[in-house]
């Protein structure tokens, strides 16, 4: 009996080396291949790649050779995907059939993937409401998370994202169909397609909340108060995030969605994941490392705007952003503390591992949201993403003519601490002004540096000395003052966020700085730095 | 009079001044902390990982000391330490608790540790025993996981704890329990060889005792060196 145990157990250990492993393949060419770019596209991503200059015949949007992919079916033990864009396929295979697929004379790279499962970071939630009320702070807090960003400036000029097509990748989205958040979007049929990646259905009410919630923050609205900016946009909904754990295949199912998106003519990839520890090192957040970033990549390539969520992450080991957030076209969204518009304690930092500005800009990381059935205030940059999100594609309604990536630099210029910038905050929080107001004014100074024999100040104008009206905008306006020392190379030091209660702000010795450290200032929208010694 | 209005002026100078500089830093990161990478994870530089293990004892018993080899076992609770050389190779020390009980045939010719027969006897040996290991990893790319690896290693067993338990129900329907404890016959220190092979946090294990735990009267009898098992991480 015992003997049987033990024959059994170590069969069960055995079990796993002996299983097949999970391998993305990458092919050598497309060789022979046809491709009818109007058989393929939606009108409307011709149109818009037309617009924008991209090409409709380009290789990476042909079909993978199907004589490659039939070569591999019969060898490998079972396929999961494929891809045009990366020009492979992601197979289970054992050893002895993944020494048979290298040898076939396409096959340009083999990775192994990762296909264990981990369970997923959670989003750290307060309390439930009905739908019928929501108490004074959490009003207070739903009208920031709009606000803060002039989202009011867009709505006083109609513009709601009209135009704009958003695909948002989730968990599933329960209650959508029914959730009086989505009346509109329902009313107006702006929901023009939805896939469940995981299940291989249309039906994407299945699965966790959390892309319920995103999209509240996206173009929900509360009675008659807006959640998101974007309530006039075009949605497709896809399924591509287990809510409790996290395999390889989310990364799989989510560059199936962004070619699926790109089909449909989105113009806004919105995602609110992130891939971090165990499945990767942070030396592999460098932006090519992860299937999902170089899926964003090719995103962005195509003309999307992918934004992104940075990641939970700071308090922890990790600290970083993650996969995607971490490749070079991902705007990636931060999370600030509402109401005090610093960063969120869980909001994760930049750089990237190879040193590249992220998070490029922030938004609240606490809001009120949509529910499979009721709303509540949740927290993470699962939500500041969206915010953005919303904010994006009102912003490109104003101005259709602009690629994604100029749409991208566009963002990051109208926040309000462009061009200061740190690791925490990217450029800040986007502003709506930037672009309803076709006369923006320079600031003029709002500080002054003050150096007298070996003491540094900082000095407040006369004018920013004091807040005129407190609560003019019904809540108190945050004073803060950023600032940033870079050593003579140009690299980060530290930054830090200090709150402005008296003239002479900042107050240090010049012994404090190294020669040739610089000192950056950000208040009030104007930005000055100075190498104190 | 004076002293006291004076004081008071000074302190209220003081407050005036400390309030004069305070900033309230709301955030503040330094870079050169914030952007150390933490060494220790399960395929990080270091890692630390606390184990319970169970096993089954194998092996042949002596004439006249045999073994029930269906109920003996042993089983325990350690840390492990790992420290990484490269993708592939590892090594680490470790820390066990372990309990080992090995039940005794109760049969006629039953010589071991003595002729008594009884319902049910044991002998236990609670030891701590370090060790240390080398690991060799069989999926390089496995990211920060433990993977697939096995182990080769050795340990020293310090028995601190020796004990012969005797049961047996007496004849009013009671039990009776007798406990006999530091076995003159046993020896306090030994030496083992183990070998792993693991998947993540669940590993089989085996364990062969090199050298013997019996001295004395009987020293020439031989208890089975060899357990066979399963560990468990906790993390």
């Amino acid at each position: 009996m015992k003997f049987t145990v033990l024959f059994f157990f170590c069969l069960l250990l055995y079990l796993p080396l002996m299983a097949a492993e999970k391998y993305w393949l990458s092919f050598t060419d497309k060789k022979e291949v046809c491709f009818s770019p109007a058989d393929y596209f939606s009108e409307r991503t011709i149109r818009q790649r037309l617009q924008q200059g991209i090409s409709l015949s380009d290789s990476s949007d042909f079909p993978i050779n199907s004589s490659y992919r039939d070569a591999v079916y019969a060898l490998a033990d079972s396929v999961t995907g494929e891809s045009r864009w990366l020009n492979g396929m992601a197979v289970f295979a054992s050893g002895q059939q993944i020494d048979a697929i290298r040898k076939l004379p396409f096959i340009k790279e083999i990775h192994k993937m990762i296909a264990r499962v981990e369970l997923a970071g959670e989003e750290v939630l307060a309390s439930t409401v009905e739908f019928s009320f929501l108490n004074t702070g959490a009003r207070t807090l739903l009208k920031y998370q709009t606000e803060r960003m002039q989202g009011p400036l867009f709505g006083q000029t109609n513009i709601h994202g009209k135009g704009i097509r958003v695909a948002v990748f989730d968990t599933g989205f329960p209650g959508v169909n029914a959730h009086p958040a989505f009346e509109h979007l329902r009313k107006n049929k702006s929901i023009i397609a939805t896939y469940d990646f995981i299940r291989k259905k249309e039906d994407v009410s299945k699965g966790h909340w959390h892309g319920t919630a995103t999209l509240s923050c996206i173009a929900g609205m509360y009675d008659t108060i807006p959640m998101g900016m974007a309530t006039g946009a075009e949605f497709l909904l896809a399924r591509t995030e287990y809510a409790t754990r996290e395999p390889f295949a989310e990364e799989e199912y989510w560059l199936a969605a962004a070619e699926w998106a790109d089909r449909h003519g989105v113009n806004i990839i919105s995602s609110s994941l992130g891939y971090t520890n165990p499945r990767y090192f942070r030396s592999d957040m460098n932006g090519h490392t992860s299937l999902v970033s170089r899926a964003a990549t090719m995103a962005a390539l195509k003309g999307i705007l992918v934004v992104n969520a940075a990641g939970n992450e700071a308090a922890d080991d990790w600290h970083i952003i993650g996969a995607p957030a971490d490749a070079d076209s991902v705007l990636a969204v931060g999370g600030t503390e509402p109401l005090r518009d610093f960063h969120i304690y869980f909001s994760s930092l930049g750089p990237t591992y190879d040193g590249r500005l992220k998070p490029n800009v922030c938004a609240t990381g606490r809001a009120v949201v949509a529910k499979e059935n009721g709303f509540t205030i949740a927290e993470g940059t699962s939500f500041s993403a969206p915010l953005v999100t919303g904010f994006a594609a009102a912003a490109w309604q104003t101005n259709r003519s602009v690629s994604n990536m100029e749409l991208f630099r566009l963002l990051e210029s109208s926040s309000h601490l462009y061009p200061y910038f740190d690791y925490a905050h990217g450029f800040g929080i986007p502003q709506a002004s930037f672009f309803t107001d076709t006369n923006r004014l320079n600031r003029e100074p709002t500080f002054d540096f003050v150096i007298i024999n070996n003491e540094f100040k900082v000095v407040l104008r006369e004018a920013y000395s004091y807040v005129a009206d407190e609560y003019a905008m019904g809540y108190k306006p945050v004073r803060n003052l950023y600032f940033k020392i870079e050593n003579s190379k140009g690299e980060m030091l530290s930054y830090s966020v200090l709150l402005a209660e008296q003239k002479e702000v900042l107050h240090k010795f010049t012994d404090d700085f190294n020669p040739g450290d610089r000192i950056t200032i950000h208040f009030e929208g104007y930005t000055q730095s100075l190498v104190p010694r | 009079m004076l002293v006291r209005t004076a004081i008071v002026t000074l302190f209220l100078c003081l407050l005036v001044s400390v309030n004069a500089h305070s900033q309230t830093v709301v955030m503040h990161i330094d870079r050169g902390t914030d952007s150390l990478i933490s060494e220790v994870g399960p395929n990080a530089k270091r890692f630390y990982q606390f184990l319970a293990h169970g096993a089954f004892v194998l092996g042949k018993d002596d004439v006249g000391a045999g073994i029930q080899f269906e109920t003996s076992f042993e089983s325990g609770l350690g840390i492990r330490a790992k420290r990484k050389l490269n993708k592939v190779f590892a090594f680490g020390w470790e820390l066990n608790y372990n309990h080992r009980r090995f039940y005794l045939d109760q049969k006629s010719g039953k010589q071991f540790p003595d002729t008594i027969l009884h319902d049910k006897a044991f002998l236990s040996f609670d030891a701590l025993r370090p060790g240390i290991y080398f690991r060799i990893n069989m999926d390089p790319s496995r990211a920060n996981h433990l993977g697939y690896f096995i182990d080769l290693g050795t340990q020293l067993e310090w028995n601190f704890l020796t004990r012969y338990v005797t049961k047996d129900e007496l004849a009013d329907g009671s039990f009776s329990k007798d406990m006999i404890r530091k076995l003159p016959y046993t020896n306090k220190l030994a030496g083992s060889a183990v070998g792993r092979i693991g998947v993540r946090r669940l590993a089989g294990y085996v364990s062969w005792r090199y050298t013997d735990l019996l001295k004395g009267q009987h020293s020439n009898r031989t208890i089975p060196p060899l357990t066979a098992g399963i560990e468990f991480g906790f993390n």
